[in-house]
């Protein structure tokens, strides 16, 4: 009997539907607390999206940077070096001298583009000398070792004079159909050299020099070059024509001058002639006539497609209004860098955490007193006593009174991102030391955040509002950056590095509604550590 | 374009507004019945309402996809009466009907006949206990154990209140439509 009287109530109230009061969803929007209206960011497509393009872009960068590390070792093999052969010859009246050049070159697209430079620098006589790179030698390049061979040629129809023949030297020389003109202003072809070179290497003999006149011209006590440079003899008849046997004018004894080649990799090749060329010396020529320049001269080093790894610390003061936010990031940087130019990307951590304040109001019921109700009752009234008034089935029933309760504390929220940055600079050594700038931008993407516990209510409260301060956060945010920084090299891959980086915040998560339009710019000190793998 | 359940809760969670507001007007009828039985008037089931939606937006995110959502929001609501109540069930202070009550075969006819206003009306008045446990019981469909175990009482107890909230509700009924049935 029960099991049906209760079969009905359920049919009855268990079914109904009534709309509440209209008056009632404003009430509970205004209460939802504010965490409910928060993306979390961890599960949207877009954090995911953002994760695996990360991935992919720190996955690329690895190869890159270990690919072309790998590269750029097995180039530097000797047995792969190109030679490079570039003479130069010089013809006086009882003698001509030819200096030989070789280097070697990792790369010789790199000093095809270089030599195209390459110019005369001054004519003395008849005497050329070519400055073909243009640095000023101050350090030696530690990968390249230029080498120059020095062969005078006697002439046969001179042999007075006192010009020595290095006999053992190994000049490689130009046929007539692939004469090399050096003159004042003639320019070296580094590709004919090249093509020279390969052509010839196998079957020249000492015996067959085309010799370029590269005298000079004296007029009005001014030393001119020749026009045009022009084939004075071979030794076809086995003979040494020349042509232009002007004497030296200026006498420059006991200077030596000096010709500098160096390709954009350090390679440097010296030419190295007196003042007196009636006899030809070297005193700091080794015996096999090849001068080791790397003893001579510290050409300044150059970073030509260095890869680098690096690990960087910094600690961030992000200026808001009235709220100052404290960061710590943490990146693992990919440094490229080719000549003065530097290229930074990589993957990093950011942590912050932000003071925020809250109101809460919840309604709690108070016990006031227990009252006695009855549905009905007895009124007694007899001769025998005062009435009563007796009452049926009464029942007791707590009575509270509902209050109302405000409260406002703060509370903390730590934040929690990762970030790629992309930054493009400039780097000059000085020796040990370096400066650069750089300027790029960094996006970042929020992952979590933490919550300092808001509020805790007992079971007899019921939330009735809570409110945050500040506004829905989001959850990325590009910084546009600009840095400057002192280099300091360790040693030759290690590279210590500090940096002031100034920031500026595009949609911050840090953004308050109070103040639209003002976006947060922060400073931050940087210090790390750069290993280039190359 | 209607959107469905699970649309309107992924929006929920990320903080759609209009979805919210959606999923409240799609539910609130169902839930406020819900809270008008739980509660003795109709102030505190708005009470019980407000509190209830707050606690199911805010934990949108825990629902596991385990039974119907609509199911998850019922139970979330009717634990919230449940909360709203627990410190005030003084079980023990009330005064308890005499088990004089013999049960008579027209009862579920008179039941029957009854509007859900009217009935409603009478489980409002019912003393906290009593409403609390035939809810549970009868409407929710909890064991007697769960129910000790919510209200923190003993089965026993949960039973008794149960007989007696029957017992309260028979009276009210006879008293209707008279005795003589």
């Amino acid at each position: 009997m029960n099991k049906e009287f209760d079969n009905i109530i359920k049919e009855k109230l268990g079914s109904f539907e009534e709309a509440p009061p209209a008056y009632m969803w404003g009430k509970i929007a205004s209460g939802i607390p504010a965490a409910a209206t928060q993306t979390v960011f961890y599960k949207t497509i877009g954090f995911k999206i953002a994760t695996v393009a990360a991935s992919i872009v720190v996955i690329i960068g690895l190869s890159w940077v270990l690919n072309s590390a790998t590269k750029q070792n097995s180039i530097s093999k000797p047995e792969q070096n190109q030679l490079i052969e570039v003479k130069q010859e010089t013809i006086n009246n009882s003698s001509y001298n030819n200096t030989s050049i070789s280097y070697t070159e990792d790369k010789p697209t790199d000093i095809n583009q270089k030599t195209e430079k390459l110019a005369p620098k001054k004519v003395k006589s008849n005497k050329v000398i070519s400055k073909i790179k243009l640095d000023k030698p101050k350090k030696q390049s530690h990968e390249n070792v230029a080498k120059v061979t020095k062969t005078s040629y006697h002439n046969a129809n001179n042999s007075n004079t006192n010009s020595k023949v290095s006999k053992e030297s190994k000049a490689i020389l130009a046929t007539k159909k692939e004469a090399v003109f050096v003159t004042s202003s003639s320019l070296i072809s580094n590709n004919k050299a090249i093509e020279i070179a390969k052509q010839e290497s196998s079957n020249v003999q000492d015996e067959d020099p085309i010799i370029v006149d590269n005298t000079s011209k004296k007029k009005d006590n001014k030393i001119e070059p020749l026009s045009e440079p022009e084939i004075v003899a071979t030794n076809e008849n086995e003979e040494i024509e020349t042509k232009n046997t002007e004497t030296i004018e200026e006498s420059n004894e006991n200077m030596e001058e000096k010709t500098i080649v160096k390709p954009i990799e350090s390679a440097v090749v010296e030419s190295s002639k007196t003042a007196d060329n009636s006899e030809i010396t070297n005193t700091n020529e080794p015996d096999d006539d090849i001068v080791n320049l790397k003893n001579d001269f510290n050409p300044k080093t150059r970073e030509y497609n260095k890869y680098g790894l690096g690990l960087h610390y910094g600690y961030e003061y992000i200026k808001l209004n009235d709220d100052n936010i404290k960061t710590h990031n943490l990146d693992i940087s990919l440094n490229y860098r080719n000549l003065n130019f530097i290229l930074q990307t990589g993957i990093g951590g950011q942590y912050s955490k932000d003071e925020r304040a809250y109101n809460l109001e919840y309604r709690k019921n108070e016990y006031l007193t227990t009252e006695v109700r009855f549905d009905s009752a007895i009124f007694v009234l007899d001769s025998t006593g005062a009435p009563q008034l007796i009452p049926v089935n009464p029942y007791y029933t707590d009575v509270y009174d509902s209050v109302n309760y405000v409260q406002s504390d703060n509370f903390t929220e730590s934040y929690y991102s990762f970030r790629i940055p992309l930054m493009v600079g400039y780097q000059k050594d000085f020796g040990k030391f370096g400066g650069f700038i750089k300027g790029g931008f960094i996006y970042s993407v929020l992952i979590t955040k933490n919550r300092s516990e808001v509020y805790s209510l007992d079971e007899s409260s019921r939330l009735v509002m809570l409110q945050y301060s500040g506004s829905k956060r989001v959850d990325s945010q590009i910084q546009y950056v600009m840095s400057g920084g002192l280099v300091f090299r360790i040693n030759k891959k290690m590279h210590l590095q500090t940096e002031i980086m100034g920031k500026y915040y595009q949609n911050s998560i840090y953004d308050n509604p109070i103040y639209d339009n003002i976006k947060p710019w922060s400073i931050e000190g940087r210090v790390g550590l750069v290993y280039f793998l190359n | 374009m209607k959107r469905t359940d699970e649309e309107l809760r992924a929006l929920c969670i990320k903080g759609d507004g209009n979805a919210q507001n959606e999923l409240y007007h799609r539910f609130a009828p169902k839930l406020w019945g819900v809270c008008l039985r739980y509660a003795k008037d109709r102030m505190l089931a708005e009470d019980i309402l407000q509190e209830g939606f707050i606690r199911i937006f805010t934990y949108l995110d825990r629902f596991q996809n385990k039974g119907s959502f609509e199911g998850w929001m019922r139970r979330t609501m009717v634990n919230t009466a449940i909360n709203h109540y627990r410190k005030n069930l003084k079980i023990s202070k009330e005064a308890e009907y005499q088990d004089y009550l013999i049960e008579k075969s027209g009862d579920a006819d008179a039941l029957s006949q009854l509007s859900y206003e009217e009935l409603l009306e009478m489980v409002q008045k019912m003393p906290t206990g009593y409403r609390t446990v035939f809810n549970m019981y009868i409407i929710e469909g909890y064991s007697h154990r769960d129910i000790a175990e919510s209200l923190n009482i003993s089965e026993n107890t949960s039973k008794s209140q149960l007989s007696r909230a029957r017992a309260y509700l028979k009276i009210r009924i006879r008293e209707i439509y008279g005795d003589e049935r």
